[in-house]
């Protein structure tokens, strides 16, 4: 077992202990990140040479316990079970010691070598906590290493005594849970130790622990064991003796067995030169989460992340976006052929464009995030709108991903990571598609303004606000349905104020915006490079011939023309034209008899075809579709509403069962691309499955509600 | 006495979780088990989660989750809050004229009288030092 190639240590600890900025402070800039297997909890790994070995560090998620409820806690302790790391390190803030050391009780347990940093250790000094580490050390038999993790102090002693303990084999003390108990704890482990094969897999010790806590991993782990049924009747046993002797659950008692040990170790090896109190944390407190000016405050804060965002993204947007155009004109303009320029320019430069359009918004807002996070105000955002969010079906910190949806869907999801309850964050994904995005306002404002030009902004309000109404009953239906279930049970810890460090918010920004690149960007390229292949393919037949009509035609109706306004003109219908013989055109006319209940003709249907790709670019294809002879650019606009208004294909009641769909209807495929990434293939499908169900109903319910009153 | 029952300001001690499962667990495993002590800091308005203070700590728990937690009031006598003792005089008396009968009692852990030591928490039968039990 000894001098193994390469050492596999693993780091646990409670959230908020600490233990990012021991890992970064250990692994510097060489880690990656990435995902846990099938799950969306985040892994960090790290690799390093100290000492002449090669180390490689496991980040385990934050978690406070290693039951089988949370993911969190699932993803940390089948690590250690299955993978079998060579160490453990626990990261343990030292302001907090006692229920830190509840983690530590049970990676003892695990029977892995554990070794233990005081973490933080400059706070409790600070706040007159005075730990003879040496004396705790003997008490729990663990090693123990005072750290500073934000500075990097005592971080290369305490690998020297994780690599020493390693080397020594030296194994901790086993915590106690009292004589009576331990006799069921033994009678189990005798009997789990009669199959070799299990020993040799876990620790027999362990596994008895976690049964009498009611583990259903722990259950599950037992089966097939040679001695299964005498197993389960002396578990019975237990659970009865349990009942009659303490008439407690088993799972509590064993808590509170642990509490009880830890607090007589306490006690022994830490004394306080003064009293307890959170003093600053308390005095922000009654200011922050005071009863009048908390609500405003919060809203302040969001109000303030939305504007930084949007407001600050738009210059870094503009950058990049003359930066692609440059390159596209350049493109544009080089001696490559036809196909070849058109595809670099109308797919890659394109696609490429609209990933990295993202980018800046996801940068600022996770810097917000990140920053907000860190000094502890999410948790007390979650605390002040958790009862009315509850009452839907969501949770406390549903609501920022919610209000960032009025910005972009994209990073509005991306922001759901905050939620540790699978189910209330993935009502709450579902939930912020409904919220129109910034993208949608200018088919919003046409359409209004086209259709109702004395009532337009009432019009679009009145979207927005359907849109919120919707987010709020489907979410309750969801949660009611196919979400169905309990919610996490509401028990957080709410830490005290700290000052983020600058490199700890950096490190999480570059984190999040690589993983949305790595995982939703590829997929939003490849989408781009198909909806340009499905408008422009196959190129239509007989174009030649058509392109003289329309110049005769133009020639004759239009004698005041000049040669490139002709050219101009001709540009558009020839536009118009291959867009009706592509693909997209096809499948515009395809889908024609299903919205035709609604109102639609095919050429909605095509329009909103690239609206998948961006919801902008509805109004740009219906440009294509309906666009009419104009002198100049600036005429576009009045002229695509005068075109809409006396096309036949309108009315107002189409309009508004129009304006009822893209509320709808599934969101852009930048949104579906994190939604896969952020909740899995089957809730993607999902998404777009109930909302282009949901988005056919409503509008179709508009539109017969337009022809009651009449507007045609 | 259900911990969700208490006021801002008012001190208690855990006497039992009252399930078990899931949210027991969770309860517990933060710290609520019998013989901690604590005090409510305050509650988000609307009957919305209350905060409380574990010692070197803080909850936050929605008031179902309060519900489950049986607890006992304790008299006012943290030295660290005499600034805000003339407000919580009247819990004060309100907790000593009630019949001690009424107080309820868990027989069998976590039983312990006085406080232990200069810590908030008091942990009952096993409240000796682990060095003392292999």
């Amino acid at each position: 077992m000894q001098d193994r190639a390469v050492l596999t240590i693993a780091l646990a600890g409670n959230p908020n202990s600490g233990k990012t900025s021991v890992f970064n402070a250990i692994t510097g800039a060489h880690h990656k990140v990435g995902n846990y297997p099938g799950v969306t909890v985040e892994k960090r790994e790290g690799k390093i040479e100290f000492r002449d070995r090669e180390i490689r560090i496991v980040d385990l998620p934050g978690t406070y316990s290693l039951t089988a409820y949370s993911l969190d806690e699932v993803v940390a302790r089948d690590f250690l079970l299955n993978e079998k790391p060579d160490i453990v390190i626990d990261i343990i803030d030292s302001t907090n010691l006692e229920r830190n050391l509840y983690l530590l009780l049970q990676l003892i347990e695990l029977e892995i070598p554990v070794v233990a940093a005081l973490n933080m250790a400059d706070e409790a000094k600070e706040k007159g906590i005075v730990i003879n580490h040496g004396i705790l050390s003997k008490t729990l038999g663990v090693p123990m290493v005072p750290t500073v993790g934000s500075r990097g102090e005592g971080v290369e002693e305490l690998l020297e005594v994780a690599i020493s303990t390693y080397e020594a084999g030296s194994k901790p003390r086993m915590p106690s849970y009292g004589e009576d108990i331990e006799a069921h704890i033994a009678s189990l482990v005798a009997l789990l130790k009669e199959d070799s094969a299990f020993v040799a897999a876990y620790s027999p010790r362990w596994i008895a622990i976690k049964l009498i806590e009611k583990d259903s991993d722990a259950k599950k782990r037992i089966s097939g064991h040679i001695r299964e049924a005498e197993i389960l009747a002396a578990l019975e046993d237990t659970w009865r003796w349990i009942a009659l002797h303490y008439r407690k659950d088993p799972e509590i008692l064993i808590s509170e067995q642990r509490y009880g040990y830890i607090h007589g170790a306490v006690a022994e090896a830490v004394h306080r030169t003064r009293q307890r109190g959170i003093p600053l944390t308390e005095q922000i407190d009654n200011v922050v989460m005071h009863p009048f000016i908390s609500l405003p405050l919060f809203f302040l804060v969001i109000w303030a992340i939305f504007r930084l965002t949007f407001a600050i993204g738009e210059y870094p947007m503009a950058w990049l976006e003359g930066l692609f155009g440059a390159l596209a004109r350049y493109v544009q303009n080089s001696p490559l052929p036809n196909g070849i320029r058109d595809f670099l320019v109308n797919a890659v430069i394109h696609g490429v464009g609209g990933v990295l359009s993202f980018v800046p918004l996801i940068v600022i807002l996770f810097f917000c995030i990140s920053f907000l996070e860190d000094t502890g105000y999410i948790a007390r955002a979650a605390f002040l709108t958790d009862h009315f969010l509850h009452a839907i079906g969501l949770h406390g910190q549903s609501f920022m991903p919610l209000m960032l949806g009025f910005g972009c869907s994209v990073p509005a999801i991306m922001a759901t990571r905050t939620l540790k309850s699978p189910k209330e964050r993935i009502a709450t994904i579902l939930a912020i598609p409904f919220i129109s995005c910034g993208g949608k306002l200018p088919i919003y404002v046409l359409l209004a303004g086209t259709f109702f030009p004395n009532h337009a902004s009432t019009v679009v309000m009145l979207v927005y606000a359907t849109g919120v109404v919707l987010s709020i009953l489907s979410t309750y239906f969801l949660r009611r349905t196919v979400l169905k279930g309990q919610s996490m049970p509401f028990v957080m810890e709410l830490p005290p104020y700290r000052m983020p460090t600058l490199k700890g918010v950096l490190w999480h920004v570059w984190e999040k915006t690589w993983s949305y690149v790595r995982k939703a960007g590829t997929i939003i390229l490849a989408v781009s490079v198909l909806m340009w292949v499905i408008t422009s393919y196959p190129k239509a037949k007989g174009i030649e011939n058509y392109e003289m009509q329309v110049r005769k035609e133009i020639i004759a109706s239009h004698p005041e023309l000049n040669e490139s306004q002709i050219a101009t003109n001709i540009e558009i219908l020839l536009r118009q034209y291959q867009l009706e013989h592509s693909i997209a055109g096809s499948i515009g006319k395809i889908v024609e008899p299903i919205i035709a209940p609604i109102g639609f003709n095919w050429k909605i249907g095509v329009a909103l075809l690239p609206g998948l790709t961006a919801k902008e670019l509805v109004v740009s294809t219906l440009g294509v579709l309906y666009g009419t002879a104009v002198n100049d650019e600036n005429e576009a606009d009045s002229s695509l509403r005068q075109a809409l208004r006396d096309s036949p294909d309108w009315s107002p009641r189409v309009a508004l069962a129009l304006l009822i769909f893209i509320l709808v209807m599934p969101p852009c495929f930048s949104s579906l691309a994190v939604i896969r990434a952020e909740a899995g293939d089957k809730w993607m499908a999902f998404q777009v499955a109930y909302s282009l169900a949901l988005a056919w109903v409503l509008s179709f319910l508009t539109s017969m509600a337009g022809h009651l009153l009449g507007l045609g | 006495m259900q911990l969700a029952e208490l006021s801002p300001g008012q001190r208690f001690k855990v006497i039992n979780v009252a399930v078990g499962g899931e949210i027991g667990k969770r309860l517990a495993d933060m710290g609520l088990v019998s013989g901690a002590e604590g005090e409510v800091v305050r509650a988000a308005f609307f009957r919305g989660p209350i905060q409380i203070r574990l010692g070197d700590y803080d909850l936050i728990m929605r008031r179902y989750e309060a519900r489950l937690v049986d607890v006992e009031i304790l008299p006012e006598a943290a030295p660290q809050m005499a600034s805000k003792a003339p407000k919580k005089a009247l819990a004060t008396m309100y907790v000593d004229l009630r019949p001690r009968g009424r107080r309820r009692s868990h027989g069998a852990y976590g039983e312990a009288k006085g406080t232990h030591g200069t810590h908030g928490k008091t942990h009952g039968a096993h409240d000796k030092d682990p060095s003392c039990l292999d």
